[in-house]
């Protein structure tokens, strides 16, 4: 007799109370370290170091805890509207959206075994400094640099090489921390999870939305602060759990091999 | 039985005749203020919806000292939109105050970064810091006057398989249960000797993270459980049934209360075409 | 007539080394009161899962073997059909609730099966009436019941769809003994007015005495014996196998007085008609006691809400001693316990560790000198392997790595776990862990431990070899402290015996002496052992009486 594969409630009770963790360690990211004014964006997201692996683990759940848990987050404490709340949660979806998507077509028995402690340890450092000077120098540029040149031209280019370098040295240490293809996957969507869910945060809270909580002007340092403190997270705290609790989820069972079951 | 907000806050709406409408009015109601600052492009619009949210909350019975929960929320936004507006923006207008905090010369000119600040900017801060208050009370008012059993079985009425249904029950049971092992796992390691008060912002960071382990583990192991429990219920994820033993009715206050807000809503959205 | 028949079934979960289930063979007859008896990890749960049709459709493993239903092969049915005639209660009666009131949670599961408002409303207070709860209970929220209150609503859960079987998976371990009485007590209800089969788990031999038509032992995964209560609780080649007889049935058959002894007034009769004599009253000896470790002088807590933990409690720990401390649940004994341990701060009164004032101590020192081994180890398990587990506290107080593996391996071997030392936590047993859990406090070297509940949901042999183990490291010049609702093992290994309730100490003294206490007992709803209240009733006028079934032995003597 084989088991079916369909949606069961081991599915939708992980998802309940992943999105209640997600939720109360959002709240509690967002109390402890804010960034000021763009309320519920936190400076370190701790939250999303359980959607996103969640994500990696369980595939589209995990994208819909990281959606359930910050819209609550945007009703309460951020106190946005309801459907302020509504679309600008869509960030923290995109953000687990991209590991689930690229492990189910990459990576299918991803690997997470560290052979390699000391890549394991130089990799978040690398990735989250180089994906960081990387942002601040096109930042710079887009801000500055355009209309006003040297000096910021020159910050600009040493902070994109820099910051491209040692991003590639991130992606080349993470390849060798063990298994390189579930790494690289990995890092790589560290990197993009992180970005996308910036642009998407940040616009919604500034550009666009029914109507932006914030006005335009706070774009730029609420996407640096968002997608540089996502990175750290994610680097950090997420690749200690998924480390710590991938072979968890594949024994007992949670882990999701498709996109919901 | 207690709200949203009071199960996260311990904040609760005490008017027992705003708790007995109908689910669906409870829920028109903050999202048509909601959907009306949209459409608040100056001062008195969004302070009249500021004024009608606060109406709505005495009228709900939630006291109104459960605003000062969002009195951190609503002054760091302040901040940070007039730094926005006064620093990182030049705004047209009579201007009120000006200094220069960085000069010099770039290759393309004079590259001057200024304390900015005139009458229309404050102005527009003024309606951005309004739309926020009124936001805020939309939202604590959402969460004030809806209880989560009235959206587990609205959601069931609404013809929801069992499975979205008790999620959203589950959610809300999650929340206390994680708050209380993160607080028991928190405590464990200071049985083991770890001083939070001491250590440094870093290691903190670190051992918080830490913490995460347990309380992750901690959550597979009640899934695994509650789902278990689940499958012996004789209903799975996808299941429905028709909702007869918890009918809502729809009365003829809750009719009325649903076209003022549409009217209200309506008002500003032809208010902003104009 | 058989109304489940299971055949030679073979379970292994995903990921296992080896099968749960090999080749179990099993018939439950309709309206029988099957228990099923073993050690943790013999695949009793398992077994259970399979009735339920849980296994193999919803976890992953390997099956074997075939099981039917009232005729038919489960294989063809769904879960959610099974639970048309199987209801499961579980051990742990929180994971059982999903919703926020006790008339949610019993609606849940009626809706689906297209009942009209009105047969749901006449289910529900039927079964909750036949639980002994009322209506008052319907707005409740089952998170804030007591134990036993929050059992008995997953009992009603799941009497209300009426199902031929009812299925409990050791539905009283997780009580106090007030909620387990409520619990029996709503189990004895069904019995005599359902006609129902029911499955049950169970380790407590009183409980299987008394409502066992048939006990089924369990042993690695097969079926080792079958048959009669009395037979089966008074085999001793089954004792390997956590099965141990009550303590009636077991004087009753050191006495040779076996047949037609149920209960402890049969006991009594039997003995009298048989005539008996007593030799001599055991002197209580007041013996050496060790050096006072913790004062607690007048120590009262309030939390915040107003509620009164603790009035202005007096209480010491000696060195050498093992204290039990027992009473009903929200009584204060974790609070006490979290004072002592510096982990809560008395609102008032003094605690005094080691002769120096608890506050004078750093969180460092004071964790070194007094350990605290939580109710459910997962809350104090942070790490990835055995080994660091265990390290974790000795890191953290900078010891070299030569010397952190001396000591780590040394607790290991105390606490059975050697071997293990690369193992993630989390794949051990729940025996495992709570051995890994005081493995880990027991290293750091504390002068006092506290261990808070250590016994739940385990079989007897883990109990005894725990309390055994807890014995040792009290001679050790320690003091243990040992908050328990096993009320057994109590009597039987602790030096002293405290009883709390709401917030004071009502009683304490030797096992010995507190089992005279009535008034004391009642009070905190605990019960003397059965052997003492056997023995009062043959001599009221005692002063002393015995605790085991080897005191009660070496006291009476029958005439052959």
């Amino acid at each position: 007799m084989s088991r079916e594969r369909k949606v069961s409630w081991i599915h939708v009770v992980t998802f309940a109370f992943a999105t209640a963790i997600s939720y109360v360690l959002g709240v509690v990211s967002s109390l402890i370290f804010p960034v000021l004014g763009a309320p519920g964006v936190s400076a370190l997201y701790v939250a999303a170091a359980i959607y996103v692996p969640l994500g990696v683990w369980m595939g589209m759940w995990g994208a819909l805890a990281g959606y359930v848990s910050c819209f609550f987050l945007g009703l309460y404490p951020s106190g946005y509207s309801v459907i302020q709340s509504a679309v600008w949660s869509w960030a923290d979806f995109i953000e687990a959206l991209v590991p689930a998507v690229l492990f189910r077509l990459a990576v299918k028995d991803p690997d997470f075994a560290v052979r390699r402690p000391k890549a394991a340890k130089l990799m978040p450092l690398l990735v989250s400094l180089g994906t960081a000077l990387l942002l601040v120098g096109i930042v710079v540029q887009v801000l500055w640099g355009a209309a006003y040149g040297e000096p910021f031209t020159t910050i600009y280019v040493y902070s994109v090489y820099a910051g491209l370098a040692l991003s590639v040295a991130g992606i080349l240490t993470g390849l060798l921390v063990g298994d390189a293809k579930t790494w690289g996957v990995y890092v790589v969507s560290v990197i993009l999870a992180s970005v996308f869910s910036g642009l998407w945060g940040a616009g919604t809270l500034t550009i666009v939305n029914f109507p932006p909580p914030l006005p335009k002007e706070a774009f730029w340092p609420v996407l640096v602060g968002w997608v540089i403190g996502d990175l750290i997270v994610l680097s950090t705290i997420g690749t200690a759990l998924v480390v710590a609790l991938t072979e968890l989820f594949k024994r007992t069972g949670l882990y999701v091999e498709g996109w919901w079951a | 039985m207690p709200t949203i907000l009071s199960e996260l806050s311990g904040i609760e709406a005490r008017n027992e005749r705003y708790m007995s409408l109908h689910v669906l009015t409870k829920l028109f109601i903050p999202f048509s203020i909601a959907l009306s600052i949209l459409f608040a492009s100056d001062l008195y619009s969004a302070l009249t919806l500021v004024f009608v949210a606060l109406a709505l909350i005495v009228a709900a019975g939630i006291p109104l000292s459960s605003i000062k929960r969002y009195v951190v929320v609503i002054g760091s936004l302040t901040s940070f939109i007039a730094i926005s507006l006064f620093l990182f923006a030049r705004i047209p207008g009579k201007v009120l105050f000006e200094a220069c905090l960085v000069r010099f010369e770039a290759e393309k000119g004079v590259f001057e970064w200024k304390l900015y600040i005139t009458d229309n900017a404050v102005m527009y801060a003024s309606v951005f810091v309004s739309r926020i208050f009124a936001m805020v009370l939309s939202a604590m008012l959402l969460l004030g006057t809806i209880t989560d059993r009235e959206i587990v079985w609205g959601l069931r009425s609404l013809g929801l398989p069992f499975g979205a249904s008790i999620a959203v029950s589950l959610f809300f049971r999650g929340i206390r249960l994680f708050v209380s092992d993160f607080l028991s796992i928190r405590e464990a390691m200071t049985a083991r000797g770890v001083d939070f008060a001491r250590e440094s912002l870093i290691k903190k960071f670190a051992l918080y993270s830490h913490a995460l382990i347990p309380l992750l583990a901690l959550m597979i192991t009640r899934s695994y459980e509650v789902s278990l429990a689940l499958e012996t219920r004789g209903i799975t994820p996808q299941s429905k049934a028709k909702v007869v033993y918890h009918r809502y009715g729809f009365s003829r206050l809750d009719a009325a209360l649903m076209l003022l807000f549409s009217v209200l809503t309506s008002l500003y959205a032809l208010g902003w075409m104009i | 007539m058989s109304v489940m028949e299971v055949r030679d079934l073979w379970w292994k979960y995903r990921g296992g080394g080896d099968y749960v289930l090999r080749g179990v063979n099993l018939s439950v007859r309709e309206r029988e009161f099957l228990v099923i008896m073993g050690r943790s990890g013999a695949g009793k749960t398992t077994l259970l899962l399979a009735l339920n049709g849980v296994i193999p459709k919803r976890l992953p493993g390997e099956f074997r073997g075939a099981i039917s239903l009232l005729g038919r092969d489960t294989s063809s049915l769904d879960v959610a059909e099974i639970a048309n005639y199987v209801a499961t209660v579980f051990e742990d009666p929180e994971i059982q609730f999903v919703m926020s009131t006790v008339e949610d949670e019993i609606v849940l599961g009626l809706e689906a099966l297209g009942l009209s408002e009105d047969e749901i409303r006449e289910r529900i207070e039927w079964s909750l009436e036949l639980v002994g709860l009322g209506r008052k209970f319907l707005e409740r929220n089952p998170y804030q019941l007591s134990g036993g209150e929050k059992q008995r609503v997953a009992i009603a859960s799941a009497l209300a769809r009426r199902p031929r079987i009812l299925l409990l998976d050791e539905p009283t371990s997780d009580l106090d003994p007030k909620g387990k009485k409520e619990v029996v007590d709503a189990i004895r209800r069904l019995r005599e007015e359902l006609d129902i089969t029911v499955v049950m788990v169970e380790h407590d031999p009183d409980l299987v005495y008394e409502f066992a038509d048939r006990v089924v032992v369990l042993a690695r995964g097969k079926v080792v014996a079958s048959g009669d209560p009395a037979d089966v609780l008074g085999d001793p080649s089954l004792r390997g196998e956590g099965v141990f007889p009550p303590q009636v049935l077991e004087v009753a058959r050191a006495l040779s007085l076996n047949h037609g002894v149920k209960s402890e007034e049969d006991l009594v009769d039997r003995i009298r008609s048989k005539g008996f004599s007593v030799k001599g009253e055991e002197k209580i000896e007041r013996g050496e006691s060790g050096k006072i470790v913790v004062s607690c002088e007048g120590v009262k807590h309030v939390y915040e809400g107003g509620i009164e933990a603790l009035r202005s409690v007096n209480f010491q720990l000696r060195l050498g001693e093992l204290v039990a401390l027992v009473g009903p649940n929200g009584s204060g004994k974790s609070t006490l316990a979290k004072i002592i341990a510096g982990l809560l701060k008395p609102t008032s009164g003094r605690v005094v560790i080691e002769g120096l004032p608890i506050d004078r101590y750093d969180r460092m020192t004071l964790s070194s000198l007094v350990g605290y081994v939580y109710q459910n180890p997962d809350h104090q398990i942070f790490n990835q392997t055995v080994f660091d587990e265990v390290a974790f506290g000795l890191r953290l107080r900078g010891l070299g790595e030569h010397e952190i593996r001396r000591r780590v391996r040394s607790a290991l071997e105390t606490f059975g776990l050697l071997g293990k030392e690369e193992e993630h936590p989390f794949f051990l047993s729940k025996g495992e862990r709570r051995r890994l859990a005081l493995a880990s406090i027991y290293v750091l070297n504390p002068r006092v431990l506290i261990v808070d509940e250590p016994t739940t949901g385990q079989d007897m042999i883990f109990n005894r070899a725990l309390f055994d183990l807890l014995k040792r490291v009290s001679k050790e010049n320690r003091s243990v402290l040992v908050i328990t609702h096993s009320l057994n093992l109590a009597y039987a290994y602790a030096d002293r015996m405290v009883i709390i309730k709401d917030g004071r100490i009502l009683a304490e003294g030797r096992p010995c002496e507190i089992a005279l206490r009535d008034n004391v007992l009642r009070e905190a709803n605990l019960n003397a052992p059965p052997v003492s209240r056997v023995y009062r009733r043959l001599v009221p006028e005692s002063t002393s009486v015995p605790i085991t079934v080897k005191d009660f032995i070496e006291r009476v003597s029958v005439a052959p």
